[in-house]
């Protein structure tokens, strides 16, 4: 039996995982950023036209809402997720470009780094209100 | 009828700079005169140092692959009318890309055919498949294989891909196209190393789902469809994996 040669080898560059994580943030960002749109913004309508409330969006209430546990979870998630979906995009973007692409490692520690500072200044914006 | 201006791209060797356009007047003989009709007849009647491939004549062997006003297609099945209407006008020719370039339009392909035997483009049957071994007509998995057995290997796909032009390793479409039809072929036994192989990092991850194999391929093959089903297959394998029903 001719086997296939397999000099084609998954060493994690532009492998399975990347592809189907990018795959799975998708499909949770759009839940989360329905969720997140839903509750920042609309959330009040009723109550705006009830008349029980003069805005939409007031933040008294977003700071109220921002403090609950499943918002908490929700919007760090979302922090989280929007990062990697982002960063990860980027990082197929670069993989095309071969000066960038040959030190392919060096670029994939940068945007991991780049991210795990952005959402370390994302968590510190959102203790303020859980703190 | 009117004469069309024939632009070519000319190499002499190796050396895409010394590369040039050269243009030649000829007349349409006929409706039905395709773009390699009009190189024939330059080469028979004005500049008889004018390389290009060509067998069949009819589409069916994939020789005379080239690129025509900036798209991939066969020089024996593009109508000049087709593209330049009925008052004449300009056709340019130039040679497939991500292929080096012999001379003219005649590329070396070796490099295409590397990327097929990569995925193992052979069929082999498995060790006790029973004879003879049958896939009825109308069975799914004959439905699913079909289109893309009808692959005449011209390398058009290539050519048109981005991607093989951006990593000259990329497996390419017409490799992964194969390996397609093989792993979805119940009798062959390699699946599981032809999927390692269109897994790794120059195959079926890179691909951007940008359609242009599938827009050029002169048979219709649904390559990008193809691509994608690998893409399934490896995810189902690995799932299975993880829950220990793959070993």
């Amino acid at each position: 039996m001719a086997a296939p040669l397999i000099d084609n080898q998954d060493t994690g560059v532009v492998g399975f995982w990347p592809w189907f994580y990018q795959r799975i943030s998708g499909v949770l960002l759009i839940f989360l950023l329905a969720v997140h749109i839903w509750m920042g913004h609309f959330s009040g309508l009723r109550a705006v036209i009830d008349g029980r409330q003069e805005e939409l969006v007031l933040y008294s209430i977003v700071q109220q809402r921002l403090a609950q546990g499943l918002f908490v979870f929700v919007d760090f998630s979302l922090l989280a997720l929007v990062l990697y979906h982002g960063l990860n995009g980027m990082r197929n973007i670069f993989l095309e470009w071969p000066p960038v692409a040959n030190r392919a490692k060096a670029m994939t520690l940068g945007l991991w780094v780049l991210g795990v500072a952005t959402f370390a200044y994302g968590a510190w914006a959102l203790l303020a209100f859980i703190l | 009828m009117a004469d069309i201006t024939l632009t070519v791209k000319r190499t002499s060797d190796t050396d895409d700079a010394s590369s040039y356009w050269q243009s030649f007047t000829v007349p349409e003989i006929a409706e039905t005169m395709s773009v390699l009709d009009a190189l024939i007849w330059t080469q028979q009647n004005i500049e008889p140092t004018l390389a290009f491939r060509c067998a069949c004549r009819v589409q069916m062997c994939g020789t005379c692959g080239v690129r025509i006003n900036g798209r991939e297609g066969l020089a024996c099945g593009t109508l000049v009318r087709s593209l330049v209407g009925d008052r004449g006008g300009e056709v340019r020719v130039e040679p497939m890309r991500h292929l080096p370039v012999v001379r003219d339009l005649v590329t070396d392909p070796g490099v295409f055919y590397q990327r097929l035997t990569q995925v193992g483009a052979a069929f082999s049957p498995k060790d006790d498949a029973p004879e003879p071994a049958q896939i009825l007509p109308d069975s799914k998995e004959r439905m699913t294989i079909n289109p893309h057995r009808e692959c005449i290997y011209c390398g058009l796909c290539y050519s048109a891909c981005s991607v093989a032009g951006l990593d000259s390793g990329y497996l390419g479409p017409a490799a992964l196209n194969r390996a397609f039809a093989l792993v979805s072929d119940s009798r062959d036994g390699s699946g599981k190393q032809r999927l390692q192989a269109s897994a790794g990092d120059h195959g079926i991850w890179r691909c951007h789902t940008i359609f242009e194999c599938t827009a050029v391929c002169p048979k219709g093959i649904p390559i990008t469809e193809a691509i994608e089903g690998l893409k399934r297959k490896v995810f189902v394998s690995k799932l299975k994996g993880l829950i220990g029903l793959g070993r």
